[in-house]
């Protein structure tokens, strides 16, 4: 509230005065009501621009009142059809007012006056564009583009997973506000997950399953699932298999600390009708071997438990409880109290395949491996003993596993097979490359690069190009003070591109397929919080962006967008708490802009 | 003092469309969709072209809601509500389609048509002028986007606003509150928006020159 309010009034007073000026538009308010409002609105004068305001509103949208659209002339013959279909007896079939004569003369007075209030008021006609352009002759053309698939992720009211496809093929021309397009999104069910609202879905490059991560809302706790999606069955990518006990510690399937109930779960219960057999049981037949009458309910073979054991967890609690201290930047935790988070191996009644639970996901950088063969993801334990670890999901298994322990690395992204994953070490961010075949790693670019995002020919990379920090209690290490850059790759920030400066929360940044294009998203905030998202054209010779003319110029977005072939689409905050999804598609410098108004809460499949 | 519920049986007419009574009359029903359609198709289908924004889906479901209407003929206590009735079996017809189906619209970047003519320059202006308190509505809740379509546009008083709503006097009467308050923000946020906008093209401009 402004300082300008009344003296003394408080921040009750304002709402009540707001309250009773948007209410005396609907109904005369007692005497007393309106005195003391008059009071007030004369003393405060936020209360009383904020009533001017909703007076405003009013007359802007009463001058519509009479704008009313001309129904197809058909309809009646098509209502009646529908009225003689809905069963027998009917005799009068296509009589009533079009047999009688409608009674035209009224509607016809209000067309003039509809006319002439037109006439009048001609910066408002178009705010209902629809039901005006049939006086002004041929609606306007959509314009075909290439067709694209627009997908959101949202939780039903019954818990249910969804995912909203919209194949989009046709835009509006420029300046026009609506071109007779309609849209349905068609709507899949994947899976029960219970968790959170707050979620995130990455598809698989060939679409047939999709990883969920549940980023658990306010309190953070979430998991990470598989579900399976309807496509085209395509050849099972091969997995690249883990090193085995001797290479990266697989600290995943090692006893817990006292968890929820459902998190303890040794055997199947007659709830859930699977086998629970990870996370609290330290026997490793009994994590790796799921209740096979669970398994059967999961018709896609690559998502079932894999027969083999040996490639699902083996517990390692060697591994596990030796962290290795000169690599933790917190003091060191109890080894005896591991905090590695909690794995799931449960293939849920459903089909959905929960891969990790009781962890809180870290960042917005979670991907599938190019030839959909495993996907990595950063997360720490929900206890919050320790920070985040990389772990990595091989398609047939039934948990994902860490590939890293020293508990403060962190994604990055995928590169020839490899991972990139960025870490503090020794109070100073660095990257490496983690071959998952060997476990061996390779330092790459200069020091102070964090996440690094490589364009597709490898020349340049984005990269935060400072100092990192550690929030969450400290154990989350996050850019401090420094600049998102681009230059040249492997990471060498001699005159580079500064595509944003600190302090930054996050950030995100995506190349499209081709390198012709790159999404920078940066947020300020705290996580989920909306933040600005700017496209860039890409320059083919030096793969440098043209910052002086960005195609986007910093419009307001949720993470995770998605960036690919030529379609920029991400979530964008609207008012009254609800969000929508915007697609965006260019030629050149031109962009055009669509909106797709969705459920509140969705987020836009990756 | 709070209002009486108004007197339309909701919870007959809620679903609409089910089962029907032995003693329904499906002559009598008929002349009366037949009537009711005469005096309120046009306002029915600008209610529905309001909140959908769609022509031939607006159309569309007009045609269901006096279907609706003809099957839940006899939860009309007093055909004196007729209207009222009709609206409430509108706005749930629009509401189930918004749950299915997704609105499309479109909204040029301002500023980034490089070799826009003047014509379309002044399209896009002309839309912009108007096109602020349009977005605006669209972005607020559904719920609360009809509550004040009904009341400003077509006029409903306050308990036949709550019947088409399906909601008690004052639980209408709070929704209309939140709606004009909804409105106002969004409203702010449009035009913010367009202040942005035109700040960084004028920012571009001057980096071009």
């Amino acid at each position: 509230m402004s300082g300008r309010s009344t003296r003394g009034a408080g921040a009750a007073d304002h709402d009540r005065a707001r309250n009773l000026a948007a209410t005396r538009l609907d109904e005369a308010l007692a005497a007393t009501d309106l005195a003391w409002l008059e009071d007030h609105l004369a003393a405060c004068a936020d209360c009383a621009a904020v009533a001017a305001e909703y007076d405003e509103q009013r007359v802007s949208l009463r001058a519509f009142r009479l704008d009313l659209p001309e129904p197809p002339r058909d309809l009646w013959a098509r209502t009646a059809a529908a009225l003689d279909a809905e069963g027998p007896g009917r005799s009068r079939r296509f009589g009533g007012w079009l047999a009688r004569g409608f009674p035209m003369a009224p509607v016809a007075g209000l067309m003039v006056v509809a006319i002439a209030v037109s006439v009048g008021l001609l910066n408002v006609r178009s705010l209902f564009p629809d039901s005006t352009i049939k006086g002004d002759g041929p609606m306007p053309t959509p314009i075909d583009v290439a067709a694209t698939k627009v997908q959101v992720l949202t939780r039903s009211e019954d818990g249910t997973v969804q995912v909203l496809t919209r194949r989009v093929d046709q835009m509006c021309p420029m300046g026009v506000d609506a071109c007779g397009i309609t849209s349905a999104f068609d709507v899949t069910t994947t899976a029960s997950i219970s968790g959170s609202a707050d979620l995130d879905g990455i598809i698989s490059p060939a679409q047939d399953r999709m990883v969920v991560l549940d980023r658990g809302g306010v309190g953070g706790v979430g998991g990470v699932y598989v579900v399976t999606m309807d496509a085209p069955p395509t050849p099972a990518p091969t997995a690249t298999p883990f090193p085995d006990a001797s290479g990266t510690p697989v600290p995943a399937a090692t006893p817990d600390p006292p968890a929820s109930p459902e998190t303890v779960s040794p055997a199947p219960t007659p709830d859930d009708g699977s086998a629970t057999p990870g996370p609290a049981t330290p026997d490793p037949s009994a994590s790796a071997t799921p209740d096979p009458s669970a398994s059967a309910t999961t018709p896609d073979p690559e998502t079932s438990p894999t027969p083999d054991p040996s490639a699902a967890a083996t517990p390692d609690p060697s591994a596990a409880a030796t962290p290795d201290p000169s690599t933790s930047p917190e003091p060191t935790p109890d080894p005896t109290a591991e905090p590695t988070p909690s794995i799931a191996v449960s293939p849920a009644p459903d089909g959905a395949l929960e891969i990790a639970r009781d962890v809180i996901v870290v960042g917005g950088i979670a991907a599938y491996a190019p030839d959909g063969s495993h996907f990595a993801f950063s997360a720490r334990p929900a206890d919050g003993s320790v920070g985040p670890d990389v772990y990595v999901w091989t398609v047939g298994d039934t948990e994902a596993r860490a590939v890293t322990s020293d508990h403060a690395s962190v994604f990055a992204g995928w590169l020839d097979g490899r991972l990139l994953v960025s870490r503090v070490a020794d109070g100073k961010p660095e990257t490496v490359l983690l071959d998952l075949a060997d476990g061996s790693e390779t330092a790459v670019g200069e020091g102070r690069t964090w996440r690094p995002a490589v364009g597709p020919d490898g020349r340049t990379a984005a990269w935060w190009d400072g100092s990192v920090t550690f929030a969450d209690g400290g154990v989350t290490p996050v850019p401090d003070k420094g600049r998102l850059v681009l230059a040249a790759w492997p990471a060498v920030a001699s005159d580079p591109q500064v595509l944003a400066t600190g302090p930054l929360t996050d950030w995100d940044v995506q190349w499209d397929a081709d390198g012709a294009a790159l999404g920078v998203w940066t947020m300020t905030g705290k996580p989920g919080d909306a933040g600005m998202l700017s496209l860039y054209a890409v320059d083919p010779d030096t793969g440098l962006a043209d910052l002086e003319r960005p195609l986007i110029d910093g419009t307001s977005a949720y993470g995770g967008f998605t960036l690919r072939s030529g379609r920029l689409v991400w979530s964008a905050p609207a008012g009254g708490g609800d969000s929508t999804v915007q697609v965006a598609v260019w030629s050149g410098h031109d962009v055009n802009q669509l909106e797709l108004q969705t459920e509140p809460g969705v987020t836009v499949v990756r | 003092m709070v209002a009486e519920p108004f007197e339309l049986a909701q919870r007959r007419v809620l679903p609409v469309g089910l089962t029907v009574s032995a003693g329904w009359d499906r002559d009598e029903a008929y002349r009366f969709v037949e009537d009711l359609f005469a005096k309120h198709q046009r306002e029915i289908y600008a209610y529905l072209l309001r909140m959908l924004r769609d022509p031939e889906l607006a159309a569309d479901l007009t045609q269901d809601a006096f279907v609706k209407a003809y099957r839940a003929y006899d939860s009309l206590q007093k055909p004196e509500n007729a209207r009222a009735w009709l609206y409430q079996i509108a706005h749930r017809v629009a509401l189930d389609d918004l749950r299915r189906r997704k609105i499309v619209r479109f909204i040029p970047l301002v500023g980034e048509t490089r070799n826009a003519t003047p014509s379309a320059e002044h399209l896009v202006m002309d839309a912009r002028l108007s096109g602020d308190l349009q977005r605006a509505l669209e972005r607020i809740p559904e719920r609360q986007r009809a509550a004040l379509l009904l009341a400003e546009l077509h006029d409903l008083t306050g308990l036949e606003l709550a019947a088409a709503l399906g909601v008690s006097h004052v639980a209408a009467r709070a929704l209309l509150t939140r709606a004009r308050e909804s409105l106002r923000q969004a409203l702010a946020v449009e035009r913010q928006a367009i202040a942005d906008q035109e700040a960084a093209a004028d920012r571009r401009r001057e980096t071009r020159s």
